[in-house]
């Protein structure tokens, strides 16, 4: 590949083997401009405030970035690829870390990772007169023993089965310690083949390949299970309380590159790491709040909620109220929206300190309520994914529509997931808000998706035989609701990259 | 069935040197099940009680660490409702080099020197951050009300 060197001298530093995009193809290719502008997933057009550039990489591509490093560092130092793996492996891929390192004291390094410069050194086994393993508390004198460097003994049998459990049970790999207590010693690679069992070498490779995306700031695992990708995006941790990173997998699943939690826009990291541990710390609380069941405010019978509709009909007496507040429906849909905000108690009862805790407890409950209850119609709406298909059969044979035209569904489906989504975050974000005049726009922006996301899932939840003659009304609704998402997170996420919101808790 | 030799012989140990202020002694029908009882040490808000804990030897000890749990109420930042302990030797950094005797000594240690920055309990470590002399004090009225009856 003559390529390469060209290639190398290309990439100066670590960060900009994160946007190598192209396979192993367009990698011999010389008139292939290698420089990343050019990235056709980087470009996005119109990008909106609040979405970030991020690239997904699958297999190949992690593994081809540790090649393309290894091979780097190999060549500055003159050092076969192996021992520059292990040495990159051992400093957590920073090469500036290790260059200095390499000056400073280039033997002691070699030594620490178990690359001493005596290259013919083999790790061997050793007999010890009247032995006893401190882990196996047994042995004598034919034991086969073994020690790193730092001279700490066991048994073959015990070393081997720590490592194992290392290896197997904890998912460690390119830095496990010497098995003495407070001994920082690391098992050196050759020590590990040496020692680990055949049946266990795969899982080790898999490992090592592992830490490389958790040790490179760039880089995280998708967090959906089983899923193999990593995604690579240059915000940073000192960014998080300007931006919420949300990035979205190749296998669909959308998530916060800041703290792989699930998509939180447009709530910063920071408070939704502590909107959660509160809600976890008042849980005994707030539970009664999240129950399934409410009582019908005029006949009192118990009602359940089994759509994501806060539209409520009480079965017996044809009430119709709002789950979220348990107010008049009617004063919903036609007047002032009144369920998304707090109305703040007038001064007066502050002076009463039982009142005041009172008061923050249900002020707290009011943000908790609606909060739990976006997250459980967004539940429910998930479970009618499946409904949904269901719903798209029976539309096509009722109304003789094809496969295609019925495709709507799925459309407000998943807009009203999207919207759930968002809705349930904007109550963390507002419990947290000091209030400032940016919190009215902010407070009806919510009103404003909160109204639109109840209307379109009504519309949703109507039997099929209606759905035919509404097509044109939901794919309207659908839309309006996507751009009032698009304005909610929009002017949200300016405001925080501009640092014009004021919270009333640090933001750290 | 067999128990491996290690745990015999941290037995035998425990029972022919043992530590003071700390008493470990294995059920007879599950030799890899401990009652242990620990003294508080002296000069913390723990003196004079006696804690009672649960302790069990899993499958793949010494590769794992030992499970282990208080059994008496205590008031302390590193130790939740459930008497689960926050230690990082019970965690990440268990080796298995080390024994039975110097968990008890590390837990010992622990009654002697909490640490409120790594919390467990979360509304004591507020407590014992906000106001450690009333904290303390808590800790010695729960030591004299669950810790000192010594009958059972
Ligand atoms: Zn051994
Ligand atoms: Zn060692
Ligand atoms: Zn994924
Ligand atoms: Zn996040």
């Amino acid at each position: 590949m003559d390529s390469e060197d060209e290639f190398m001298s290309g990439a100066s530093s670590g960060d900009d083997f994160a946007n190598i995009e192209d396979s192993d193809d367009d990698f011999d290719n010389e008139d292939q401009d290698l420089g990343f502008s050019q990235d056709k997933d980087i470009v996005r057009t119109s990008k909106k405030s609040y979405e970030v550039d991020f690239e997904v990489l699958g297999p190949s591509q992690i593994q081809l970035q540790q090649d393309v490093q290894i091979k780097d560092v190999a060549d500055v130092l003159g050092q076969p690829p192996e021992a520059a793996a292990i040495l990159l492996r051992h400093l957590r891929w920073n090469r500036e870390k290790l260059f200095d390192r390499y000056m400073e004291n280039q033997a002691s390094l070699l030594d620490e990772v178990g690359l001493e410069e005596d290259a013919s050194h083999t790790p061997s086994t050793k007999k010890i007169p009247d032995f006893e393993c401190e882990i196996c508390m047994s042995g004598d004198s034919d034991v086969e023993t073994y020690a790193l460097k730092c001279g700490h003994r066991y048994c073959v049998d015990c070393y081997t089965q720590y490592l194992a459990s290392k290896i197997r049970d904890d998912g460690e790999a390119a830095r496990i310690q010497c098995p003495t207590s407070g001994c920082k010693r690391i098992v050196d690679s050759k020590s590990l083949t040496f020692l680990v069992e055949d049946n266990l070498k795969s899982r080790y490779r898999e490992l090592i390949n592992r830490t490389y995306v958790d040790d490179m700031e760039n880089l995280k695992w998708c967090p959906a299970p089983e899923c193999i990708y990593a995604i690579s995006c240059s915000v940073r941790k000192k960014d998080l309380a300007k931006i919420v990173p949300t990035v979205t997998c190749e296998c669909k699943h959308p998530f916060c590159f800041g703290c792989a939690h699930e998509d939180h826009q447009p709530c910063p990291c920071s408070l939704i790491k502590k909107w959660i541990q509160k809600c976890e710390d008042d849980s005994e609380t707030a539970h009664w709040i999240s129950a399934n069941t409410k009582e019908c405010p005029k006949c009192q019978s118990t009602i359940e909620k089994n759509g994501g509709c806060n539209h409520m009909t009480c079965r017996k007496c044809k009430h119709e109220f709002c789950w979220m507040c348990m107010g008049l429906w009617s004063e919903h849909g036609t007047s002032w929206y009144n369920c998304n905000r707090f109305e703040e108690k007038s001064g007066n009862d502050a002076r009463d300190a039982q009142a005041k805790s009172r008061q923050s407890l249900e002020r707290y409950l009011h943000y908790y309520n609606r909060y739990a209850n976006h997250d459980q119609s967004n539940r429910l709406e998930k479970d009618n994914f499946a409904k949904t298909e269901k719903k798209m059969t029976l539309l096509q044979n009722q109304s003789g529509m094809s496969w295609i035209e019925v495709q709507f569904l799925e459309t407000a489906a998943k807009t009203l997931q999207e919207c759930r989504q968002t809705l349930k975050w904007t109550y963390a974000f507002a419990f947290y808000l000091a209030r400032n005049n940016d919190t009215i726009m902010f407070e009806d922006n919510q009103k404003d998706l909160e109204l639109a996301t109840e209307n379109l899932s009504e519309m949703f939840e109507q039997p099929v035989e209606q759905l035919s003659a509404k097509k044109l009304d939901i794919l309207n609704k659908n839309t309006y609701c996507s751009q009032r998402r698009v304005t909610l997170l929009s002017d949200t996420a300016e405001l925080l990259k501009r640092g014009k919101w004021t919270f009333n808790i640090s933001l750290d | 069935m067999a128990l491996p030799k290690r745990i015999i012989k941290e037995t035998e140990r425990l029972v022919a040197e043992p530590v003071p202020g700390i008493s470990a002694v294995p059920h007879e029908d599950n030799l890899r099940y401990f009652d242990v009882r620990i003294h508080g040490p002296a000069s913390s808000p723990y003196e004079g009680g006696i804690f009672k804990l649960e302790l069990f030897l899993p499958e793949d000890y010494p590769m794992t660490p030992p499970k282990i749990r208080f059994l008496t109420k205590i008031y302390h930042p590193n130790i939740d409702k459930l008497g689960r302990i926050c230690l990082d030797v019970l965690k990440s950094n268990w080796s298995p080099a080390l024994q039975i005797r110097t968990i008890l000594l590390s837990i010992q240690a622990l009654l002697g020197a909490p640490n409120p920055d790594d919390p467990l309990a979360n509304d004591v470590a507020q407590h014992w951050k906000e106001n450690v002399t009333a904290a303390i004090e808590t800790a010695k009225e729960w030591t004299h009300k669950y810790a000192t009856d010594t009958a059972t």
